[in-house]
């Protein structure tokens, strides 16, 4: 009779994660920038958006650890909570557009011929139409909130998520353990959603990180054209509003900017250590 | 007797290239024209090279790709025809497959219960509570035991050999009546090729099983099969019980494939001298006309080139599609240790 | 005896992966004659394409050679400086392996890979090179070479581009041709053309041929000698009709029951039990008792030694203790 000789143990995901040591700063990284958006207003002294809580355009200090702004705002307070923006419309656009690019190149890839071409045809009109223009123009049209700003990137960012499905879709729909299901007698809904679904979500995952790092410039940058939401200060919006200080004041754009780039570089870099984990074939080595 | 599975006339086209403007480019003639019959409890193979169209027949066996013309009887019962969803569910669960790439053909997210509860229950053979002893049954049965041990590991802990036993597993959880195997031994090394064959065998007398063998290993249909059907090019160009054909092939490309394939006999095979077939194998989006071996055949006259030759009977079961499988003198009985195209 | 021309003697290769080291070839020694066509036979994970590798100094990383020697034609190749070795490589010594496309370059033509392996061994000019590139590739038997020579390798069949490697391999007539499994992606009419063609050069060049191969079959056909490596080491060593008709070791026995061949119908298979051990963690002793049909108790204790059996014949086996005058370890 066959006996279990050897069974390979399994490295957990942190083991193969934590080989790529840049990933994992990344990681450190981004879980203090949540700790920092989530805590920091409830710690602070000063309250976001107050402003003459000390003197204007006042140098880091042990009071103020990032200076205060031309209205002697907190920017450190600021800046958090600006973060905490950010990192809502990033997460959340990135989150919509996953969804509907695995809705749309799932489709596209799974039935194929007609139905993919239609469904790619489309996705390449929203491809090829500049997505910062556009972005422009959807918030200038339905007014600049938080929900808007978000949708509309959600709205751009979609078609590269599709055409990676798609292709994960179509390569996958020949995979023998597919064709096994089939003769099993799967039905479609369990075909796409227990055989294919599942294998084609590692490269989705890796993408979604990295989506949220781009969602979040698109929102900085539309802020800082003056098409942010008004009420909510994000961090693109303190890099607007601090433009003409910028020489004399230079922490009033240096830590919002900073911001940005350490989460935007810890995303990229846990996407990085992602694409480890979930490619089954760099496991084992 | 009736015959368990019945193909005749089958026909298979694929259309390639082209865009959505634009037709098809060019059509592919993986199978043209094919009969073949599988009685109760038989074992037939399909042989035959890369193009021959056997992964395509067994595809179309098991409804994966559909077929361009002809019909396949199960039971006496059209298969094509048969569209009300429990009639096409009746014949899913009697005729199930084993697949070529043990490393292709289970799903790498999936523990071993998962893959082989889903058959159980997609056709409720056993009630749910049962199915996870049902699974360690089958496991058992296939010689992973104690088949307990097996049910969380997922397929990349597992040696190929161990995959093709719980791939073997999953197409009789149903309880086929006839299991399609495409290669199923090809990709494993010797000694666990002959563990699976042996399985294989052991099984057929305990279920009561026919297999459809789809493979390129004359060693292994010698040895396995009791039927041989030939391929090349999308067309039986021979068929008939094993040993028969072993012994007298009546088609130059089926003597081809004897003298080729490689004997693991020193002294029998430095004994062959007869030259391999030259060029390499037509595509098969632009077959050669009438017969299509004709390009390739040691024998070839100018008819071959431009009549299809018929099939011919050459008497218990065995059938040639030759101009000369009648003339017997131009088949000498077949020595591998003098293997020689007859002139 | 003549001296032979390659001589590899306690060669060690380790793989230094994540999981652990793999011991895939372990104290292998073996020797190839002038002329000689010599099989490394064994199936996967048995470190034969490993010890090719070993042999060309072709080891990439995790794996390393650890320890040994490969003496070729007077030289000990492991202590060459690699550049000295690239001109052994594909100069005396040439390989062909089972996937051509990885070793064609996909976005040149055929022709120009071939001039440019000649060039780069050879000290001659591009229009002499292409000479000699036509010349390979006629000999190997493609039909209108003066037309191949301008095709890029897609274009080409599994038969064709096989060719074109083999081309490429004996355009610096090489004395050893290391073949790893250059048939097993080949359809068997188009197996038997390219063995066939192979043997033929070997005659022309006189040169002598190391088969990797999983096929006994092959080996049946077209070698002298053979070698059976199980598990990271030589298990049996011995003339092709000895081997056949009288295998020593357990393992050899095991293999040619378990093989198919078409000239003969088994109404019983009756097969080995297991697999092959994983080679992190080998089994103590001899690797094959955990599998083996004869074994004894020592055998999972002691590590049997190579026994002389008879003259060119040795099995890593206990059984031929007696038998044998006890060779070198």
């Amino acid at each position: 009779m066959t006996t279990i000789t050897h069974i390979p143990a399994e490295p957990s995901w942190w083991r193969i994660f934590s080989r790529n040591r840049g990933s994992v700063v990344g990681a450190v990284v981004l879980v203090v920038l949540f700790a920092l958006a989530i805590v920091a207003p409830m710690l602070l002294r000063f309250e976001a958006g107050r402003i003459d809580v000390g003197p204007s355009m006042a140098p880091p200090s042990l009071v103020h650890l990032m200076g205060t702004d031309e209205l002697g705002r907190d920017v450190f307070a600021r800046a958090a909570a600006g973060l905490s923006v950010s990192l809502m419309v990033g997460f959340g656009a990135a989150t919509i557009s996953t969804f509907l690019g695995v809705v749309i190149g799932g489709l596209a890839g799974f039935f194929g011929r007609s139905i993919d071409a239609l469904l790619m045809r489309l996705t390449e009109i929203f491809q090829v139409i500049p997505r910062f223009f556009l972005a422009v123009l959807l918030v200038a049209f339905f007014g600049a909130s938080i929900f808007n700003i978000l949708i509309a990137i959600a709205v751009l960012s979609w078609p590269e998520i599709a055409r990676l499905v798609r292709g994960e879709f179509l390569s996958l729909r020949s995979r023998q353990f597919v064709d096994a299901a089939r003769v099993a007698g799967a039905s479609r809904t369990s075909l796409i959603f227990g055989e294919i679904l599942p294998n084609a979500l590692g490269p989705v995952v890796v993408n979604a990180t990295l989506m949220v790092g781009q969602a979040m410039l698109l929102e900085a940058g539309l802020s800082y054209l003056g098409l942010g939401d008004p009420t909510k200060a994000s961090l693109g919006q303190m890099l607007q509003e601090a433009q003409q200080i910028m020489r004399s004041a230079w922490w009033t754009t240096a830590f919002p900017g900073m911001f940005i780039f350490l989460a935007v570089l810890s995303l990229n870099l846990v996407g990085d250590g992602l694409t480890d984990v979930l490619n089954p074939r760099a496991r084992g080595r | 007797m009736s015959a368990l599975l019945e193909i005749q006339d089958l026909e298979v086209h694929f259309p390639v290239g082209g865009g959505w403007f634009s037709g098809p480019r060019a059509v592919v003639h993986a199978v043209d024209g094919v009969d073949l019959s599988v009685e109760p409890g038989e074992i037939v193979a399909v042989v035959g090279e890369s193009g021959c169209g056997k992964t395509t027949l067994a595809r179309s066996v098991l409804g994966l790709n559909q077929p361009t013309a002809g019909t396949i009887r199960f039971r006496g019962k059209d298969v094509r025809g048969a569209r009300s969803a429990q009639e096409m569910r009746a014949y899913r669960r009697a005729i199930q497959m084993i697949f070529q790439d043990p490393f292709d053909s289970l799903n790498p997210r999936k523990t071993v219960l998962q893959t082989l509860a889903q058959p159980l229950r997609i056709h409720g053979i056993v009630p749910r509570s049962e199915i996870r002893a049902e699974v360690v049954r089958l496991l058992n049965l296939v010689g992973l035991s104690p088949g307990e041990s097996y049910l969380g590991r997922y397929p990349h802990q597992f040696s190929g050999g161990q995959r093709q036993r719980i791939c073997i597993a999953r197409a009789i959880a149903l309880r086929p009546s006839l299991i399609v195997a495409d290669e199923a031994v090809s990709a494993l090394d010797i000694s666990i090729r002959a563990q699976i064959l042996a399985l294989l065998q052991k099984l057929r007398t305990d279920l009561g099983l026919s297999y459809l063998f789809i493979t390129h290993d004359l060693g292994v249909v010698r040895s396995f099969c009791e039927r041989v059907v030939v391929m090349y090019l999308g067309h039986v160009v021979e068929e008939g019980p094993t040993e028969q054909i072993f012994e007298r092939p009546r088609h130059p490309y089926t003597t081809a494939l004897l003298e080729a394939c490689p004997l693991a006999d020193p002294i029998v095979a430095r004994r062959r001298t007869s030259a391999p077939l030259t060029g390499d194998i037509p595509s098969p989006v632009r077959p050669p006309k009438a017969c299509r071996f004709h390009t390739r055949c040691p024998m070839a006259e100018e008819i071959c080139g431009t009549v299809a030759p018929p099939i011919v009977d050459c008497g218990n079961g065995q059938k040639s599609r030759c101009h000369f499988a009648g003339d017997l003198d131009r088949w000498p009985k077949f020595d591998f240790s003098s293997a020689k195209a007859s002139a | 005896m003549s001296k032979p021309l390659l001589t590899a003697t306690n060669l060690v290769t380790k793989l230094f992966t994540d999981s652990g080291t793999v011991q895939a070839v372990d104290g292998v020694s073996l020797h190839i004659g002038h002329g000689e066509a010599v099989a490394l036979v064994g199936e996967s994970g048995c470190g034969k394409s490993m010890t090719a590798l070993s042999l060309m100094r072709l080891v990439r990383p995790p794996g390393q050679i650890v320890s040994g020697s490969v003496n070729f034609d007077g030289a000990d190749l492991l202590s060459l400086s690699e550049r000295e070795m690239r001109a052994v490589r594909g100069g005396r010594l040439a390989m062909v392996f089972q996937d051509p496309m990885t070793f064609l370059n996909p976005l040149m033509r055929v022709g120009e890979q071939i001039v440019e392996a000649i060039m780069l061994h050879q000290r001659v000019g591009s229009s002499e090179a292409r000479r000699t590139a036509l010349e390979a590739l006629e000999r190997v038997g493609i039909p209108a070479a003066a037309t191949v020579i301008e095709y890029f390798p897609h274009q080409l069949s599994g038969g064709m581009r096989q060719r074109v490697l083999i081309a490429m391999a004996i355009s610096s007539k090489p004395t050893l041709l290391i073949a790893d499994e250059p048939t097993t992606a080949l359809d068997v009419t188009i197996q038997a053309q390219i063995m066939r063609l192979l043997a033929k050069l070997r005659g022309e060049l006189s040169s002598s041929m190391l088969l990797i191969t999983h096929d006994l079959g092959l080996v049946a056909e077209y070698c002298d000698r053979v070698y059976v490596m199980y598990a990271g080491r030589i298990v049996e060593e011995g003339d092709v009709y000895g081997i056949f008709a009288n295998p020593r070791h357990p393992y050899t026995r095991a293999l040619l029951s378990s093989t198919l061949s078409p000239d003969r119908r088994i109404e019983k298979l009756a097969p080995i039990d297991g697999q092959p051990p994983n080679l992190i963690t080998p089994p103590p002793g001899c690797r094959f008792h955990p599998r083996c049909r004869e074994r004894m108790a020592r055998c999972s204790e002691e590590a049997p030694p190579n026994f002389d059996i008879a003259p060119g014949a040795s099995a890593r086996c206990w059984l031929y203790e007696e038998a044998a005058r006890v060779g070198a370890p």
